[in-house]
């Protein structure tokens, strides 16, 4: 398969683990985050730091996906402390805090970041990887949505008081929902750093953030399969288009707009919308 | 052992009082309603008890354990099951799916064991039977963002008796009937109290609290007024002006 191709499906994979890992947290409970590139960095800058130490790619890409469930965990705990509103700020100071901090640590590399990292396997390797990775948060991601705990889920999402008053332990829930999802974007934040090989914190920005947001909003946050659709188009829209690639947060904005206005359910919702006719 | 007992139990928001320490005792299998005029005290109260806010000073028990600094969700599991003032459906889900989502009450205190269970057919058949008791079974495949508020109001009921509560706590669930849905949630309410459970009613309709209570407590400007077997206690003059004004006593 042509190189660009193939690290193309990397890229595809790896938005789309992302994509799915923000579902479980936002789609599924509810919890809306607008900071889930800095677990992905997370994952990313633990592996890395490790990989270049010489550390075996499997225990780095475990210790990545971890460290991104712990400080998920942590960030999950103030989730039991804020408002919904409230909490995507709380979110989106983490993913700031992330990159202000990563950005003046020379032991991370400062601005320019880790260089060098090992390239563990060949790229269709690494391509099989992304999409066993894929596969495995999407299951993981239809047992949650058939399991008590995935009843849960969508009894906080859509009314965390009758939820407790129902003798749902909402705190642990969430607490759950995120220690999953973040620890997804670590994974996925392992398989970056090592196929790129090369990390700096404005990879892992706000901006990464919002353009998850934005796969999610797109395909139909809650749903498994509009979610994977949603990154799989918004990730190939700028590699097909020249124009796309230029104005790509424009387009992202304008997509999350439209989608709003036309489809809260987004493409999932207009798909079911459809079918019921 | 008494399922409730409050001891000297307060609350206040800012500067008012919702809550004065009020000590009441509810024994088993018993029909008590709290009643009381526009902003009595009521519906605190029965935050207080359920945990959905901590007291300023008092204690609760429930079943004989003191549960004052339990979490609302613990105190659920304990077996008491509240049904809210204003209907709080999952909007998102038909009225038996609300139902079938609280069958798994047994699993909502372990996320990782929960993630190994999952909703059986018998959970929803057994849901079908709960708003068949209620009235709504034929409703049960209705989303609850289009259905009226009468059918809300059997559903909340259905949904805690989905979580098999020892003690029932029914915050004004007559409110926004008509005359014969109201008589026929009160017969229901009769019923589940027959059947071994113990109900404490918070309600304005005056006729059917009479009617089907027990025993009667009466909340004012957050204080116990009286309490008593009902007609007693409608008929005492402090009662009549708490409800009716001052010239009634």
């Amino acid at each position: 398969m042509d190189a660009y191709i193939l690290s193309l499906t990397i890229f595809v994979a790896i938005n789309v683990a992302l994509a799915l890992s923000l579902n479980l947290i936002s789609g599924f409970c509810g919890q809306i985050s607008l900071g889930h590139a800095a677990f992905y960095g997370t994952g990313a800058y633990v592996s890395a730091i490790l990989s270049v130490s010489g550390a075996p790619f499997a225990v780095s890409f475990v210790a990545g996906g971890i460290a991104a469930g712990i400080l998920g965990f942590v960030v999950g705990l103030a989730s039991l402390r804020v408002r919904e509103d409230f909490l995507a700020i709380t979110t989106m100071g983490v993913n700031f805090l992330f990159v202000g901090f990563v950005r003046k640590q020379g032991w991370l590399g400062g601005e320019i970041g880790i260089s060098s990292i090992p390239k563990p396997m060949s790229d269709a390797g690494m391509a099989t990887l992304a999409w066993i990775l894929v596969a495995a948060t999407a299951l993981l991601l239809v047992a949650i949505r058939r399991s008590w705990l995935g009843t849960g889920f969508t009894m906080i999402a859509q009314d965390e008081q009758a939820a407790t008053s129902l003798g749902l332990n909402v705190g642990r829930f969430k607490l759950a929902a995120f220690v999953m999802g973040t620890a997804g974007a670590g994974f996925a934040g392992v398989l970056y750093a090592h196929v790129a090989q090369l990390i700096v914190p404005d990879a892992f920005g706000f901006v990464v953030s919002i353009s998850i947001l934005a796969m999610v909003v797109v395909g139909g946050i809650g749903s498994i399969y509009g979610v994977i659709v949603g990154a799989v188009l918004l990730t190939l829209l700028p590699e097909l288009a020249r124009f796309a690639n230029d104005y790509k947060l424009l387009i992202f904005g304008a997509l999350m707009v439209v989608v709003m206005l036309i489809s809260p359910g987004g493409l999932a919702g207009a798909v079911q919308r459809l079918r019921a006719r | 052992m008494e399922p409730l007992k409050t001891t000297s139990l307060s609350r206040s928001f800012g500067g008012v009082a919702a809550v004065r320490d009020v000590s009441l005792t509810v024994k088993d299998r018993e029909l008590l309603s709290v009643i009381g005029p526009n902003g009595a005290g009521k519906t605190t109260l029965l935050k207080l008890i359920t945990g959905q806010i901590p007291p300023d000073t008092g204690k609760i028990e429930l079943f004989g354990r003191d549960v004052t600094a339990v979490p609302q969700y613990a105190r659920a599991q304990m077996g008491i099951a509240l049904t809210h003032q204003i209907v709080r459906p999952f909007r998102g889900m038909t009225l038996g799916e609300n139902v079938t989502a609280a069958m798994g009450h047994g699993h909502f205190n372990r996320p990782v064991s929960s993630l190994f269970h999952r909703p059986a057919a018998a959970d929803a058949a057994r849901a079908r039977e709960l708003l068949d008791l209620v009235g709504i079974g034929q409703a049960a495949d209705r989303s609850a963002s289009e259905v009226p508020l009468g059918y809300l109001k059997r559903m909340q009921i259905a949904r805690v008796l989905a979580t098999d509560p020892k003690l029932l706590l029914l915050d004004e669930p007559l409110a926004g009937l008509n005359y014969s849905e109201a008589g026929q949630i009160a017969d229901l309410i009769v019923r589940l109290n027959e059947g071994g459970r113990t109900v404490v009613l918070i309600e304005h309709n005056l006729g059917e609290v009479l009617r089907i209570s027990h025993r009667v407590a009466v909340l004012d400007n957050g204080a116990l007024l009286a309490e008593g077997l009902p007609a007693e206690v409608i008929a005492r003059p402090d009662v009549r002006a708490a409800y009716l004004g001052k010239e009634a006593g």
